[in-house]
């Protein structure tokens, strides 16, 4: 299935907006702040319910407005969003009460230049790669890890509170909590990157000739959490926070042996990050049995010829895919359905093919 | 110019409400304001309810007569007893027609992040009904963190005793609300209950 429409009102710089889309690969073109990463935004939105960009909505909100409203037509299925202080999710019409339940009924994987930090960035980064990764085929994933960190903030506010060398009552029953949703929370997490390697070792292979390591760091000793608590108590209170769980851990990768994100080449990291997101694309359809919408934020503007090459081949696997760039040269290399995003009297027009153009 | 005195101390009076910051508050006020008529029935009915409603010597929930009808009733079984998180909750089972033992209200969860530790709950009382001898306790917590480290809490307190503890089964989805949770999902729920333990 394939994204065959997409709505918009009053999201980052579109007034409205009202596009349809085409199956095979979507070029974006225009120049720089006309709005490209704001259109794939919205895609990636509607599968998600939330930004590659930032963590608050509110940004999303055209300036000056109070609200947005997006919608998306995949095959027969309508997402739509609504967000005024809150956010509301409606699949064919119907309010979804649990948004975990609609998580990623548009399937999408989207590679942006933000994905760099997966590889450079902090384990918070990496974390969420992974949760965002698993909850797109395991909706309940979701529901375990915010029963977890809620369990995470009771025992948190205990240990804030307490004073060194006193017992703090009560902790065991939220240590507990977090020790029986820790377990599924790590197991999910250990398959999906032994499932994830298995697809990026090839992917890595074809665009670099070399070969990459991705290996699970535990944040905890899982098999005894609970004595882990208990001998660590005097640190945990001097902290004030809790130091051993899910929330502390991360995913290591490698190449020639050594640790990517501490010696690897710019250029490496980007090829990495490049095919963590293929990896997960071709592991989503073997599981979901349906092509996830690709989405292309940049990321490739610098590839060399070569690397562009197995790319595209790469990306000829895929119903649809929407490429967001400001490389005029990418139209010469098929039979590319071409957007235009030009600005007119400060506001963004699109203009698809030679076709008229879409008021917006 | 600031809003006048007694406009003020209605939006701070409100803002006490759970879930009610100062803007809903304001809102609120002025809404009231827009529409005395219906202000002064809210003021009737609150004046009604602080007068008349007590919370049940036995059970905890609210009610006109104390004990409440289902403490007072003698077509329940009352070897039996639900322990729930809050009123509403008995009311959805009653509503549902799925038990027909005795109730317990614990008034709140466990959560340190509200300040609430077991003593703001009606723990006590609940093991004193427990001593009396009873032949089954069901855990009804929401199966939220806070219900089921409730749930785990009272589990851990009433081990001792010669019961049988059962936990309602997950029909409701986690993180639910038995408050919102359909009649069969309650009746699945009740009917699925499994013994308790560690
Ligand atoms: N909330 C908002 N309301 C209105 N306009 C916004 C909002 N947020 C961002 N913009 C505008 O959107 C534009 C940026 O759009 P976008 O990031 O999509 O550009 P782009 O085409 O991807 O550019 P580049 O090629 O540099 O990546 C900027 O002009 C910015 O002012
Ligand atoms: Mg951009
Ligand atoms: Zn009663």
């Amino acid at each position: 299935m394939y994204l065959k429409s997409l709505y918009a009102k009053n999201f980052r710089n579109f007034k409205t907006l009202k596009l349809d889309l085409e199956p095979g690969i979507n070029l974006i073109l225009g120049d720089n702040g006309v709005g490209k990463t704001n259109l794939v935004e919205i895609v990636y939105f509607l599968s998600t319910f939330g930004s590659f960009r930032t963590p608050n909505d509110d940004d999303l909100v055209r300036f000056g407005e109070s609200y947005f409203i997006i919608s998306g037509m995949y095959g027969d299925v309508k997402v739509e969003v609504r967000y005024a202080d809150k956010k509301k999710v409606l699949v064919n019409k119907v309010k979804q009460e649990r948004l975990s339940n609609a998580f990623s009924t548009i399937p999408v994987i989207a590679l942006t230049s933000s994905d760099l930090e997966i590889v450079d960035g902090a384990p918070v980064r990496r974390r969420r790669f992974m949760n965002i990764g698993i909850s797109m085929y395991k909706r309940p994933y979701i529901d375990i890890l915010s029963l977890y960190s809620r369990a995470l903030k009771q025992r948190n506010s205990l240990l804030k509170h307490a004073t060194t060398g006193k017992e703090i009552s009560g902790i065991e029953i939220w240590e507990k909590q977090l020790a029986m949703n820790a377990s599924p929370i790590v197991t999910a997490r250990k398959d999906y990157i032994n499932r994830l390697l298995h697809y990026a070792v090839p992917v890595f292979y074809s665009l670099t000739g070399q070969d990459i390591e991705i290996a699970y760091k535990e944040g905890a000793d899982y098999e005894n959490l609970m004595e882990q608590f208990k001998q660590m108590r005097k640190k945990e209170i001097e902290r004030g926070y809790t130091l051993y769980g899910p929330h502390r851990d991360d995913i290591i990768f490698k190449t020639k042996g050594h640790s990517a994100k501490v010696s690897a080449s710019f250029g490496i990291k980007r090829l990495i990050t490049i095919a963590l997101r293929i990896a997960q694309a071709r592991m989503l359809t073997q599981i979901r049995g349906e092509e996830p919408i690709l989405i292309l934020d940049e990321m490739i503007g610098e590839l060399d010829k070569e690397k562009l090459e197995l790319l595209s081949d790469l990306l000829m696997d895929y119903e649809q895919v929407l490429i967001a760039t400001t490389r005029e040269d990418l139209q010469e290399r098929g039979d590319y359905n071409i957007y235009r995003i030009e600005e007119r009297d400060g506001a963004p027009f699109i203009r698809k093919g030679a076709e008229t153009i879409h008021s917006i | 110019m600031k809003p006048p005195r007694v406009f003020s101390r209605l939006t701070e009076s409100l803002q006490v409400l759970p879930g009610i910051g100062k803007k809903s508050a304001e809102r609120m006020a002025f809404y009231l304001l827009s529409y005395p008529e219906e202000g002064m029935m809210i003021v009737e009915s609150l004046e009604k309810v602080l007068s008349e409603i007590k919370f049940c010597s036995i059970c905890g929930n609210i009610t006109v007569e104390d004990p409440c009808s289902v403490c007072s009733s003698s077509d329940r079984d009352r070897k039996k007893i639900c322990i729930v998180e809050k009123p509403m909750d008995v009311f959805a089972i009653e509503r549902a027609g799925v038990f027909d033992g005795l109730y317990h209200v614990l008034g709140g969860l466990l959560s340190p992040l509200d300040g609430k530790g077991p003593e703001d709950l009606r723990i006590e009382e609940m093991v004193k009904r427990v001593k009396e001898g009873l032949n089954e306790v069901i855990i009804a917590t929401n199966p939220t963190t806070e219900g089921e480290a409730t749930a785990m809490f009272i589990r851990d307190i009433l081990k001792t005793f010669n019961v049988k503890i059962t936990r309602i089964a997950r029909g409701i989805p986690v993180g639910a609300d038995l408050d919102f949770a359909d009649e069969i999902t309650l009746l699945r729920a009740m009917e699925g209950r499994m013994e308790y333990k560690e």
